[in-house]
């Protein structure tokens, strides 16, 4: 198999994981510093904090949420509810105390609007749309990743919440199995088994559409 | 017995669980092998390794949507969004480490405790009917007990209305005057607690306790004769109107306390969640 996580068990090297970076331990005393100065009353560290990881916030959780207004809604509950918790916070990373919120406000969000239609990723219907350019700036290349974006994201507005989360938060956002296990607050077994049922409902959903993939 | 026949049309079906396993990297020993196994020998399987490998593949390449909001927080928001002494109070209540639950666990096991030994045990211990129920009655007896200054007049009243009020009243007060009979000490005192349930006799209640607390103060009142028994009453009914009460009561504070306070952490905890 020439799969680079097929002897890990769901465990990623520190090279692997998104969010160990060498920047991280000079953001984490960032953080902590800025959290105390917001306990003493000053509003402006705490924007400061939202200013570090709005965009973060946003990318994941516009990703669990196919809805935007709706997952807006949830990272500005996400902060909110971090300025309100605040006290609660005991460490060690405030960045993944705040990924737990966001995480948190969009399932809860998902399932008070459950079943309630929504046009997923409306901005992705739009033609116009195209992916941010990278290194393959061939138009053929773009048009393909942009329908494969497509239909993607509307698989992924079809299966279940938690079976999305678990895949967006392990494919897309790097995590690993212990790490999306206490962000979701539900045991190892079941993020495996959510992952695995999520990939194969996302299958049968593409199935139809696979040549975009296989390409 | 033969294994079942593999079908390469269903296989992805019927393999699925081990394929996407597989895909995942989530097996190891002899399921690895037959998984492995099953994705080279088997089509179905080889089409469903590749499909989840290139879903997987196209999902880290999913585009990320501009975010359209400032997420910083106003003053007003924060105004709003600031913890209050209400919140506060539901915080320290619903904090996992705190010291509430066990807290709110000792009050009521004291509540508990205090109104065993007060009421139940004594009663338990001593069978039913005992002297030990008669703390159950002191304090409706109690604001009678406390009209007591009547004087040695109401005293001798009492006492020579005593005989014509004890038929109606003995069942009331059966369960103060039953115990001495039932202990077999004060066969004497049977008549006695009649008067305590004479009905509007203020200083009657007096009489009741005497009869209840101190034989000889209630044989004394019956005869209606002697100032000192007034006295000995008075200082019975002292005696017991607070000893009996006040730990129930405070027993009956202790209890309910500790089952508000679990009963507000349920609430608050459910109000965070």
């Amino acid at each position: 198999m020439d799969d680079p996580r097929s002897t890990t068990t769901g465990e990623r090297s520190a090279a692997e994981r998104p969010f160990a970076r060498p920047g991280d331990e000079a953001a984490a005393r960032r953080d902590e510093i800025l959290v105390a100065r917001t306990l003493e009353g000053d509003l402006a560290a705490f924007n400061q904090l939202v200013e570090a990881y709005q965009d973060l916030c946003h990318s994941l959780v516009a990703r669990l949420v196919p809805d935007p207004d709706q997952a807006s809604d949830a990272v500005q509950e996400a902060f909110f509810s971090a300025y309100r918790n605040l006290r609660s916070y005991r460490g060690p990373s405030f960045r993944g105390w705040l990924t737990r919120i966001a995480v948190n406000a969009a399932m809860d969000l998902q399932r008070a609007r459950k079943r309630r239609p929504v046009s997923p990723y409306p901005e992705l219907e739009d033609e116009s749309w195209q992916p941010p350019a990278g290194p393959e700036t061939d138009p053929e290349t773009l048009t393909v990743t942009a329908e494969r974006g497509r239909a993607l994201a509307a698989a992924l507005a079809v299966i279940g919440t938690d079976q999305r989360a678990a895949i967006v938060l392990f494919d897309v956002e790097g995590y690993d199995y212990a790490e999306i296990a206490r962000l979701t607050g539900v045991s190892l077994g079941t993020v495996k088994s959510r992952i695995h049922r999520g990939r194969l409902a996302l299958r049968a959903i593409l199935a139809d559409r696979m040549e975009l993939f296989r390409s | 017995m033969p294994p079942a026949p593999h079908s390469p049309a269903g296989a992805a079906e019927d393999h699925a669980a081990l394929i996407v396993a597989l895909d995942a990297g989530d097996l190891a020993g002899a399921e690895l092998r037959a998984a492995e196994s099953l994705a080279a020998s088997c089509t179905g399987c080889a089409a469903l390794v590749h499909d989840l490998a290139a879903i997987r593949g196209a999902m880290t390449a999913l585009p990320v949507l501009p975010r359209r909001r400032d997420y910083r927080l106003t003053n007003e928001d924060a105004a709003r969004l600031r913890p209050s002494g209400r919140r506060r109070l539901v915080e320290w209540l619903a904090a996992p480490g705190s010291a509430v639950r066990p807290l709110a666990a000792g009050l009521a096991t004291l509540g508990v405790v205090g109104l065993l030994l007060t009421s139940g045990l004594p009663g338990a211990l001593s069978g039913f009917g005992s002297a030990g129920a008669a703390p159950l009655m002191a304090p409706a007896e109690a604001p009678f007990g406390n009209a007591a200054p009547g004087g040695p007049a109401a005293t001798e009243l009492q006492g020579s209305y005593a005989p014509a009020a004890a038929p109606s009243g003995a069942p009331p007060a059966l369960p103060s005057g039953a115990p001495g009979n039932d202990s077999g000490t004060t066969p004497t005192a049977a008549p006695a607690p009649a008067p305590a349930a004479v009905p509007g006799g203020g200083e009657a209640g007096v009489a009741g306790e005497a009869a209840t607390a101190d034989p000889t103060v209630a044989r004394t009142l019956s005869t209606g004769t002697a100032d000192g028994s007034a006295e000995s009453a008075k200082a019975a009914g002292r005696d017991a109107v607070p000893a009996v009460p006040l730990p129930a009561l405070a027993s009956l504070a202790l209890l309910a306390a500790g089952l508000a306070l679990l009963v507000g952490r349920t609430i608050a905890r459910r109000r965070l969640s």
